[in-house]
């Protein structure tokens, strides 16, 4: 078998030149384009990777924030309980005052009217128990009750002891007025002799006023300077007063001391000092 | 009966003559360059990609891929040499098939064309990589004694190289015309189809022993893909 050297050289130059062509054509550009979609794929994976390393850490991130507005929630509510907790108590403090105080006031009121009741009651039981004694007396001795007190009220200015009188004296050198008060006009006659009475205990006339005040009921009263003397149903009434405030009492003791008690001091009355 | 495509000359002024085996070898080259000028005229580096880049993609992915595996080295400075002689090789035989095409790689001269080609490629990518002298010192190991052999079994391997391939595409043909003479229906399609298949292998065969005569060549130290790479880094 022959060789025919020309082909021979002409299938080497041959080969060189396909060589050449096919790296130019072929090889270079698809390699270029496989290396580049390489690269993108690459670059893809590690925009995906860092992609995803972003979002975990949002995720975290946004896991930590729910957790704290959670939390937060809770010492929100937790707080706002507490608030209201603490503003009902102080509701109900201050509804509980004024329940207090209206009952005090109640009270207060009550009281009052309890006072002004025993007062009226007091004067009205006074002057039906001096009318009654007024008549009573008048019935069996014929004499006037409002006589009668005058003349304790005279007898009780004559026995004051000397220490009394020299205490109306030393009070009178300072303030020389004297003033008698009775429930009913003194007569002509009962005035001289109160004047007489009062000059015989201080040692030299004085100018006597003469007033009436008819809450004093029956009594007759001298005020001299700083001091008084006086004759009255006070006592009575005092003693009368206190026992229907007994029996009214709102706890219901009234049968403790029940009975009609007198006054434990004598019909004669007293002197106030 | 023509046993190679040389003895059919068209045109002949002197010692210049045109005969099958260079036309074919031109209609084979022109085929393969065109479809390569045709399809990357539109190559596009996205995931959208025509067929035509697609098939060249995966035909030139192949290649580096089994370059890589037979070299163990970086393939891209092999795969223009023995990426060509795989695809005209291969391109040559199937081709073989069609009535009336002549195989170039048919024609021992054509195949000795190609081993002469290998034969010098594997001193120029050895030179390339260690140098000169480094190169030839692997035709004295292990020892200066086995010089002559190393020397033989160069020209031995290079002229087997040509007549394996010469032998197995003309054999191909030959018993194909045979047999069209004695079976003339069915028997010589089974042939042909026979040939496709010692075709695409015998391409296989011609362009991995030529790799691994140059990767020899190259990194017959032992040196393997990594350690070359490590040296690279290495160096300043």
């Amino acid at each position: 078998m022959e060789m025919d050297w020309f082909t021979f050289i002409a299938q080497i130059v041959n080969f060189l030149i396909l060589v050449v062509l096919l790296r130019a054509f072929l090889y270079r550009p698809v390699l270029r384009v496989m290396d580049k979609r390489q690269e993108t794929i690459a670059g893809q994976l590690q925009e995906a990777r860092e992609t995803r390393s972003r979002a975990e850490e949002e995720r975290e991130s946004l896991l930590r924030e729910r957790d704290e507005l959670e939390k937060g929630k809770k010492e929100i509510l937790d707080e706002a309980r507490k608030d209201a907790e603490e503003k009902k108590k102080e509701m109900i403090q201050r509804e509980r005052d004024h329940v207090a105080e209206l009952r005090e006031k109640w009270g207060e009121n009550l009281d009052r009217e309890k006072e002004d009741f025993l007062r009226e009651l007091g004067r009205r039981v006074g002057e039906q128990v001096f009318s009654v004694s007024r008549s009573v007396l008048k019935e069996f001795t014929g004499s006037d009750l409002e006589e009668q007190v005058f003349r304790r009220f005279l007898q009780k200015i004559e026995e004051l002891d000397g220490e009394e009188k020299e205490r109306i004296r030393s009070s009178l050198a300072e303030d020389r007025s004297v003033q008698v008060v009775s429930a009913k006009e003194l007569t002509g006659p009962q005035r001289e002799e109160l004047q007489a009475a009062l000059g015989r205990i201080l040692g030299e006339d004085v100018p006597v006023r003469f007033e009436i005040d008819e809450s004093l009921i029956a009594g007759v009263e001298a005020r001299l300077g700083g001091r008084s003397l006086s004759w009255s149903m006070g006592s009575y009434l005092e003693a009368a007063k206190d026992e229907f405030s007994r029996v009214i009492r709102p706890d219901g003791k009234e049968g403790e001391e029940a009975g009609p008690t007198a006054p434990s001091n004598d019909t004669s009355g007293e002197i106030h000092g | 009966m023509t046993i190679t495509p040389d003895s059919v000359v068209y045109w002949q002024w002197g010692p210049v003559v045109i005969n099958a085996t260079l036309v074919f070898t031109w209609v084979t080259m022109a085929l393969l360059v065109g479809v390569s000028v045709v399809v990357t005229r539109k190559l596009t580096p996205g995931f959208e990609m025509g067929r035509g880049q697609n098939a060249l993609e995966a035909v030139v992915g192949t290649l580096r891929e089994q370059i890589r595996e037979v070299s163990r080295q970086d393939p891209e400075r092999f795969l223009s040499f023995i990426g060509t002689l795989f695809l005209f090789i291969v391109l040559s035989n199937v081709l073989g098939v069609i009535p009336g095409y002549q195989s170039p790689t048919g024609s021992l001269t054509t195949t000795a064309a190609l081993a002469v080609c290998v034969f010098f490629a594997v001193p120029l990518f050895g030179i390339q990589d260690k140098g000169l002298s480094a190169y030839l010192k692997n035709y004295i190991k292990p020892t200066p004694i086995m010089l002559p052999f190393n020397i033989i079994g160069e020209l031995s391997r290079t002229l087997a190289l040509a007549v394996r391939l010469f032998g197995n595409i003309m054999s191909g043909s030959l018993i194909a015309a045979i047999l069209i003479g004695v079976v003339p229906l069915f028997f010589p399609v089974v042939m042909n189809v026979f040939s496709i298949l010692i075709g695409v292998i015998q391409a296989y065969i011609f362009s991995v022993l030529a790799m691994v005569y140059i990767a020899s060549g190259t990194a017959a130290t032992g040196r393997t893909d990594e350690k070359a790479q490590d040296e690279r880094k290495g160096e300043p």
